[in-house]
C-alpha cells in the first residue's frame, strides 16, 4: 500500500498549467515567445494565444474579444487575465490491493497588470477543496497550503528587450517547465507546484542563450524546518541556432533548519519535426545536520510525437535513486495522449506504472484530465 | 546552343537541367535531382521567434554538357528550378495558410516559384571534397522576377552523383510583398533560403533532348 499511496499523491499533483517545452519542435527555443514572463508559465501573450488557438483541433483564429465587458476587464490593454479549471478522474491500483478511484478539481485565476515603463505585476491564485501533497520525507517536509494558494505574486521590471528583473513569490527558474509536477526531477528537488519561495531573479537572454541567476528565501508557507534560503542559476544555449537544440544547466544551493542541499542538473530540449525529446539529469547532494550525507539522482526522459498539431503522445521514463540512510530506487514508466480540442478545452489521458527496485512492487495508475480555461 | 528542355512534373518543385558534369565526355548526360529539400528562415521583430519552413518535395533533372576540354570544371548550361509554394510547411497549418495568403497569393492564384540561371561554370569537386560555386540567376515570385544569387556547394556522392546545397536570401519588398505581421509579431524583410538535393545520373540523356512535351 505504501508505494501505491506514493503514486496516488504524485500523479494527483500533476497540473497542465505551464508552458509546453514541446514547442521546441517548431523552433521555439524558450518560453518568452508565447508567455508574458520569460521564465514561462502563467498567462500567454497575444501571440501565444494565437499559437494556442491555431494548434487546436478547431484551428481557430485568435481574436481578442471586443465585448464591452472584455474591454472593461482589459482596462485599456493594461490588464490580462484568465480563469482556468482542471478536473480529473484517476484510477490507482496497488500490488495485491484494491483499485481506488478519485475525482478532483482545481481552479486558477491568473492576472498580469502592466504598470508602464517596463513594470508589471502578475499573480496566480489557485483554489481546491483538498490540497494535493507529495509524500513527505524526513529531509523534505512538504508545504501545506490552504484551500486558496498564491502560486505566484511577482513584480517585474524589463528595462529593455533581453533583460528582466523580478521579485516576489514564484517557482524557481528551471530548464524543463513540464506540466507534470510529480516527476522525480521536480517533486524531489522542491520544484513542485507548492514550492514557490520568496525570490529575486534576473533573466538575461539573447537570440541563442538565456541566463537566470536567482536568490531565494522562505515563503513562510513552508513548515518551519523546511524554510530554506539559497541561490542558484540556470543557463542554456541553442547549440545549432535553429531553436531546436537547447542544452542547459541548473544549479542551486540551499540551507534550511534540517541541513544543506546542492543540486546540479543538466537538461536538453530537442525538436525534430513532429518529434521531440526532453531530458534532464539532476544530482542532489544533501548534508543533514545530524551528520547524514547522501546523494540523490533523478533522471527524466520524454519522447513525444505530434500526430496532428492538436494531438500528441508521449512516452516518459524516469529514474530515482537515493543513497542510504534514505535509500530508494524507483523507476517510472508513463505514456500519455493529449488532445487540444480548442483554445478553451484540453483532454489528457495518462497511464503508467512505478516500480520499486528494492521490493519489486509495481503500481499501475491511470488518469483522465479535462482542462477548461477562459480566453479574452 | 542549348540542349535544355523543361520537364514538367506534377511534383511541387522541379529542378530542371542543372548541368553539373565533369567534362570527361563530349556527350550530354542527364542527372536527376531527388530527395531534396528547400528551407527558409524568416526572422521577426521578436528575437526569440523565427519562422522555419520547409518543402521536401524537391526533384528535378540535370543536364550535363561538355566543358570544352576543361576536365576540372563543371558546366551548368541552364538551370531552372520550380516550387509550388503550397508545398512549403512551417509545421503549423494556420500559419501556412497565412503565409500562402499574405506572401504568395496573387488574386485567386498562387503562382509557382521559379529560379533560372544559365552558362555557369564551377570547379569540379574532387572525390569527397566540396567545391563552391556562386550562381547568378533570376528568381520569380508572385510573377515578379528579380536577380538572385545563390552560393552552391557541390560534392561528389559516388559514381555519377552529386550532392548540392546552397544558400541565399531574398527581400520580400523586392517582390511587392509587405512583410506580414500576426498578433504583434512581424516578419523581417530578409528571408534566408537553403536548398539541398542529390543529383544522380539518369538512364538516358536523350529523353531530355528528344522527349518531353
Amino acid at each position: 500500500m505504501k508505494f501505491g499511496a506514493l503514486i496516488l499523491v504524485a500523479v494527483l499533483a500533476a497540473m497542465p498549467l505551464f508552458a509546453l517545452p514541446n514547442m521546441i519542435r517548431l523552433g521555439y527555443p524558450n518560453c518568452m515567445s508565447c508567455h508574458v514572463t520569460p521564465q514561462g508559465g502563467g498567462l500567454l501573450n497575444t501571440y501565444g494565444k494565437g499559437i494556442d488557438a491555431a494548434q487546436s483541433w478547431r484551428a481557430e483564429e485568435y481574436k481578442p474579444s471586443s465585448t464591452r465587458l472584455a474591454e472593461f476587464l482589459r482596462a485599456g490593454g493594461r490588464v490580462d487575465q484568465d480563469f482556468r479549471v482542471v478536473t480529473w478522474e484517476q484510477v490507482n491500483a496497488v500490488t495485491n490491493g484494491a483499485m481506488t478511484g478519485i475525482n478532483r478539481s482545481r481552479f486558477f485565476y491568473r492576472n498580469v497588470t502592466t504598470l508602464g515603463k517596463g513594470f508589471r505585476i502578475s499573480a496566480i491564485v489557485s483554489g481546491e477543496p483538498d490540497p494535493i501533497l507529495r509524500k513527505p520525507k524526513a529531509y523534505d517536509p512538504v508545504v501545506r497550503p490552504g484551500g486558496l494558494f498564491a502560486a505566484s505574486a511577482m513584480l517585474s521590471y524589463r528595462p529593455k528587450e533581453g533583460m528582466e528583473f523580478a521579485a516576489g513569490r514564484d517557482m524557481l527558474p528551471q530548464g524543463l517547465i513540464i506540466p507534470d509536477q510529480t516527476t522525480f526531477i521536480k517533486a524531489r528537488n522542491r520544484l513542485g507546484y507548492y514550492d514557490v519561495p520568496t525570490q529575486a531573479k534576473a533573466i538575461f537572454w539573447g537570440k541563442r542563450w538565456l541566463v537566470a541567476p536567482f536568490a531565494f528565501a522562505p515563503s513562510y508557507r513552508e513548515l518551519r524546518p523546511a524554510r530554506e534560503s539559497g541561490g542558484g542559476f540556470m543557463a542554456e544555449a541553442d547549440l545549432l541556432g535553429k531553436g531546436k537544440t537547447i542544452v542547459g544547466i541548473n544549479a542551486l544551493r540551499g540551507s534550511d533548519h534540517l541541513g544543506h542541499r546542492a543540486m546540479t542538473g543538466v537538461y536538453t530540449r530537442l525538436g525534430f519535426g513532429s518529434w521531440g525529446i526532453l531530458a534532464e539529469h539532476d544530482l542532489t547532494q544533501r548534508h543533514l545536520n545530524q551528520a547524514a550525507r547522501f546523494a540523490q539522482q533523478a533522471t527524466y526522459l520524454q519522447t513525444f510525437r505530434y500526430w496532428k498539431e492538436w494531438l500528441a503522445t508521449s512516452v516518459i521514463l524516469e529514474r530515482l535513486s537515493v543513497q542510504q540512510p534514505y535509500s530508494e530506487h524507483l523507476w517510472a514508466y508513463k505514456g500519455d495522449v493529449t488532445a487540444r480540442l480548442s483554445q478553451n478545452f484540453t483532454v489528457s489521458l495518462r497511464a503508467g506504472t512505478q516500480r520499486d527496485v528494492r521490493t519489486g512492487a509495481f503500481n499501475p495508475i491511470a488518469s483522465a484530465q479535462l482542462t477548461m480555461k477562459s480566453v479574452n | 546552343m542549348s540542349t535544355f528542355r523543361t520537364i514538367r512534373r506534377p511534383l511541387p518543385l522541379v529542378l530542371t537541367a542543372v548541368a553539373l558534369f565533369a567534362a570527361d565526355s563530349q556527350l550530354p548526360r542527364s542527372f536527376e535531382a531527388t530527395s531534396g529539400t528547400v528551407k527558409f528562415i524568416a526572422t521577426t521583430n521578436i528575437g526569440a521567434i523565427s519562422i522555419h519552413g520547409q518543402s521536401n518535395a524537391l526533384s528535378g533533372r540535370v543536364q550535363a554538357l561538355p566543358a570544352g576540354g576543361q576536365i576540372h570544371a563543371i558546366t551548368v548550361d541552364q538551370l531552372e528550378a520550380r516550387l509550388d509554394p503550397k508545398s512549403l510547411s512551417t509545421g503549423m497549418s494556420m500559419r501556412d495558410e497565412h503565409m500562402r495568403n499574405k506572401i504568395f497569393m496573387v488574386g485567386d492564384t498562387i503562382p509557382e516559384l521559379k529560379f533560372a540561371a544559365a552558362k555557369i561554370q564551377c570547379p569540379h569537386p574532387e572525390s569527397a571534397k566540396e567545391t563552391a560555386c556562386q550562381v547568378q540567376g533570376t528568381f520569380t515570385m508572385r510573377g515578379i522576377s528579380k536577380p538572385f544569387a545563390i552560393a552552391l556547394k557541390v560534392r561528389q556522392a559516388g559514381q555519377g552523383a552529386f550532392k548540392v546545397s546552397g544558400e541565399g536570401s531574398i527581400k520580400l519588398t523586392a517582390f511587392g510583398i509587405e512583410p506580414p505581421c500576426q498578433l504583434g509579431v512581424c516578419v523581417t524583410d530578409d528571408v534566408q533560403l537553403k536548398l539541398e538535393f542529390q543529383a544522380r545520373e539518369a538512364h538516358q540523356s536523350s529523353q531530355l533532348q528528344g522527349g518531353g512535351r
